[in-house]
């Protein structure tokens, strides 16, 4: 109480949430127009004004940057900028403190980023999952939605692109070329100009505008140009990067069969594909589709590669093999690795505690670049933890296929 | 003269006998019933409050049993059984479907092939000898199938020899089965679909919690008629405290009505329906109460869970004892959220008395029932299926 009434008269603090029996008493020693909501007899927490706010967000913002920016930050260091983006979110971010009051998880209590309250990924659904007010959004990300007509597309917006843009950049130039400094992209996708609420659309351009030496986007008005990537592969003199949804790739395979064309690509050629196929009809095997990749392009295994991210993180995950071989390491085929601002836990379905090495569990990732939502964030995907990576397993049973790929498919189907 | 009247009324009088016996506990089909469900996923109480409810109205069977047959022409002294039958696919996530599809299509002078979901098989069969054991005319109109539902080979060889398919299950089986049968072969689909309760202002809050907790438990919110989201006049506050009275009533229920098996599917839904249900709840406004209930941890999944979420369109978990309460403004805002379920909406169970102003504020949400909580468990013979699904419109 004292706390309260200390900063009660000051008018910094828009709403103050406390232990309900001081209540009334808060209210009368605040300034006409603030809030004051009963929360519990043992909890007292502040939460920031609008103007505050957006202080701290600017300085994670820098913050955060410059922990993208520095491979060599150290462990420390993430979980200081861990703990200072929890709090910051629980003040932010009302849906969000919800679940953690409701798992009695507040910053007063938590102490190390594996204990931060995990929202699950189908929440960005249910409520608005934002630290910042929709007017102050500059980019709209809407997922792919779902097999269920019942279930409501993710939306995951963005206060500012600046961490977003640093972090898809990096990790992609760490995982993807990191022996190049441009190459010519062949994308299998919409530009964000053609698809304005597609976060893949949205990456594919980022990296387009920062990394292509020539190519294109080869999916116009919802039609795949096959013809049009066939024509450029035959024409490539120099590397090139093919990057798509796995259904964009499927139906190019079947304009390949019904053209009975195959590629050789020029050497350090590479390809990325994304979305895998998560519950839909036309389904095959992931050794097979890169068996196909391969076959189709002329391209050695090692140099085909899946990229794992979804609407509602600001991070992407990439198979290890091309770095680890590029790098002259063995490569290690289907494992996932994570830029340096992320960690992830493998965590038990239904308790979503944290399984031993090498279970498979459901994925929980914390993602440091995700400030203007919330950074711990549980997926429906289920995944083997091995070390600094995982290898992908399914999509969890008890959550609706969901995924870029499935837009790219329904679009490309609706227009056959 | 036709011989179809006495006929007719002996067919009335076998049902009537074979629904007194469904009834009775010490019956020999209650016990052959026991003894096939025991162990299975279902607790021996729910069994027998399941079976209690199927076949609660004589009139029903009197009415359709006495009108004209439609099984087959009646040559003579004898009734010509029908060149072919109905199919009847049936749903596998509650108990009674079986049997009262059985005595629907007997009572509307059907005959008809049943073929049990693969997570029930033994009702079918108790049903079928019992219609045996009763004798003529209904002796033989009831065959037992069984077969990997959506087997397509199996399926072009059974479907043509249905009059009709009467499909129980998700949009997409319907879909399938309709694709598939043959033109001259009318399916009727039901889907899935869900139902709500509404608590009015001034109800007796713990008498709707415990009619309600009913309401939920029997079948563990699986089924079509479970209250999936109970709209409570008022304020938020009023939503809490209902949320906290049906938890209350939901735990002593859960006593006599112990809850069915889950598989790990539904361990990890129920945990990541909770997950989302503490993102959506309504914050803490009485007296700190919580917005998320969770009940008792039982192998791994809580006996219960009530959400109070903030006034919206209908949540419906479909499993787990998984409730939501909200708030309403009026009867009239209820069934514009209710209306938000389209073809899904079932029935609407309503606390206390269905006054006049309630029918019309809930006629034209879409919702194929209005009764009062407590009872939407025990829906009358012939709602669902229809006795009318069995009848021919030509007789041959």
């Amino acid at each position: 109480m004292m706390q309260l009434q200390a900063i009660g008269p000051t008018g910094k603090y828009r709403k103050i949430i406390c232990g309900c029996k001081l209540s009334a008493r808060c209210k009368a020693t605040l300034p006409a127009g603030s809030e004051v909501c009963g929360y519990g007899p043992v909890k007292t927490h502040i939460v920031l004004d609008a103007h505050m706010i957006r202080t701290v967000a600017s300085g994670l913002d820098r913050k955060l940057l410059d922990f993208i920016s520095d491979p060599d930050a150290g462990e420390a260091e993430f979980e200081q900028l861990a703990l200072e983006l929890f709090a910051y979110q629980y003040s932010a971010n009302q849906p969000y403190r919800n679940l953690c009051d409701q798992r009695n998880r507040t910053p007063e209590l938590v102490r190390r980023w594996t204990h931060v309250p995990a929202l699950s990924a189908a929440s960005f659904a249910d409520a608005r999952i934002a630290c910042f007010p929709p007017e102050r959004a500059c980019l709209r990300f809407v997922s792919s939605g779902t097999t269920s007509e019942r279930e409501r597309a993710s939306v995951h917006e963005l206060e500012n692109a600046v961490l977003y843009d640093a972090s898809l950049v990096n990790h992609f130039r760490r995982c993807v070329l990191p022996d190049r400094e441009k190459i010519e992209m062949l994308l299998l996708s919409p530009s964000f100009e053609d698809a304005p609420q597609s976060s893949l659309a949205y990456m594919l351009s980022r990296l387009y505008e920062r990394y292509a030496s020539g190519g294109d986007f080869f999916v116009h008005h919802g039609s795949l140009d096959s013809q049009g990537i066939a024509s450029t592969l035959r024409s490539a003199r120099e590397p090139v990067l093919l990057f798509g949804t796995a259904f964009a790739f499927v139906h190019f395979f079947d304009y390949c069969d019904a053209a009975r064309l195959k590629f050789q690509v020029p050497p350090g050629s590479r390809i990325v594909e994304t979305g895998g196929f998560k519950g839909k009809s036309r389904s095959i095997e992931r050794d097979e589709f890169h068996r196909v990749l391969s076959s189709t392009f002329g391209i050695s295994p090692e140099w085909c590669i899946s990229e794992y991210g979804m609407c509602e993180l600001g991070s992407q995950w990439y198979d290890a093999s091309l770095s680890d071989k590029l790098a002259g390491r063995p490569p290690r085929q289907a494992f996932k690795v994570g830029p340096h601002w992320t960690r992830h836990l493998v965590v038990d379905p239904v308790s979503a505690e944290p399984l031993p090495e090498g279970s498979v569990g459901l994925l929980q990732v914390f993602d440091l670049s995700n400030r203007g939502s919330v950074a711990a964030v549980l997926t429906g995907d289920l995944v083997r933890g091995e070390g600094e990576g995982f290898t992908y397993v399914s999509r969890s049973q008890a959550t609706p296929p969901k995924g870029c790929s499935i837009t790219v498919d329904s679009m490309l189907r609706s227009h056959v | 003269m036709s011989n179809a009247q006495p006929i007719a009324s002996a067919r009335t009088a076998a049902l009537l006998a074979g629904a007194a016996q469904w009834r009775d506990r010490n019956s020999h089909v209650r016990i052959a019933a026991r003894e096939a469900l025991r162990d299975g996923e279902w607790p021996a109480q729910v069994v027998e409050l399941a079976l209690d409810n199927v076949l609660l109205d004589d009139q029903v069977l009197s009415e359709y049993g006495n009108g004209p047959d439609s099984s087959g022409p009646v040559v003579g002294d004898c009734q010509v059984a029908r060149r072919d039958s109905m199919l009847a696919i049936l749903p596998g996530n509650v108990l009674g479907p079986a049997i009262a599809t059985a005595y629907c299509a007997a009572a509307a002078g059907a005959t008809i092939m049943l073929k049990s979901s693969s997570r029930e098989l033994c009702l079918a069969n108790i049903v079928a000898e019992q219609f045996e054991s009763l004798g003529p005319p209904i002796a033989g109109t009831l065959k037992t199938l069984r077969w990997t539902g959506g087997d397509e080979d199996f399926e072009s060889k059974i479907f043509p020899l249905a009059s009709r398919i009467i499909v129980f299950g998700d949009d997409a089986t319907i879909a399938d089965v309709k694709r598939r049968a043959p033109n001259n072969v009318t399916v009727v689909g039901y889907g899935s679909a869900y139902s709500l309760g509404y608590v009015q202002a001034g109800s007796d809050m713990a008498a709707a919690a415990t009619a309600a907790a009913t309401d939920v438990a029997l079948f563990d919110q699986r089924g079509c008629l479970s209250p999936q989201t109970i709209y409570v006049e008022g304020d938020d506050s009023k939503a809490i405290l209902f949320a906290h009275a049906l938890s209350g009533a939901l735990a002593r229920v859960g006593r006599a009505l112990p809850r069915g098996r889950a598989g790990g599917a539904e361990k990890a839904a129920g945990a990541e329906f909770i997950r989302r249900l503490m993102v959506r709840a309504l914050a803490p406004k009485t007296h700190a109460l919580d917005t998320v209930i969770v009940g008792p941890d039982i192998d791994g999944i809580p006996e219960f869970v009530v959400g109070a979420e903030a006034f919206s369109a209908p949540t419906c978990a479909g499993f787990g004892r998984i409730v939501v309460v909200k708030p309403v403004h009026s009867a009239s805002d209820a069934a514009g959220a209710a209306k938000t379920l389209g073809h899904r909406l079932d029935s609407i169970g309503v606390a206390s008395a269905l006054s006049p102003k309630l029918r019309s504020a809930f006629a034209d949400c879409g919702a194929s029932r209005l009764c009062s909580l407590g009872e939407m468990q025990r829906p009358p013979l012939g709602y669902r299926p229809k006795i009318s699904d069995f009848a021919l419109e030509d007789s041959e």
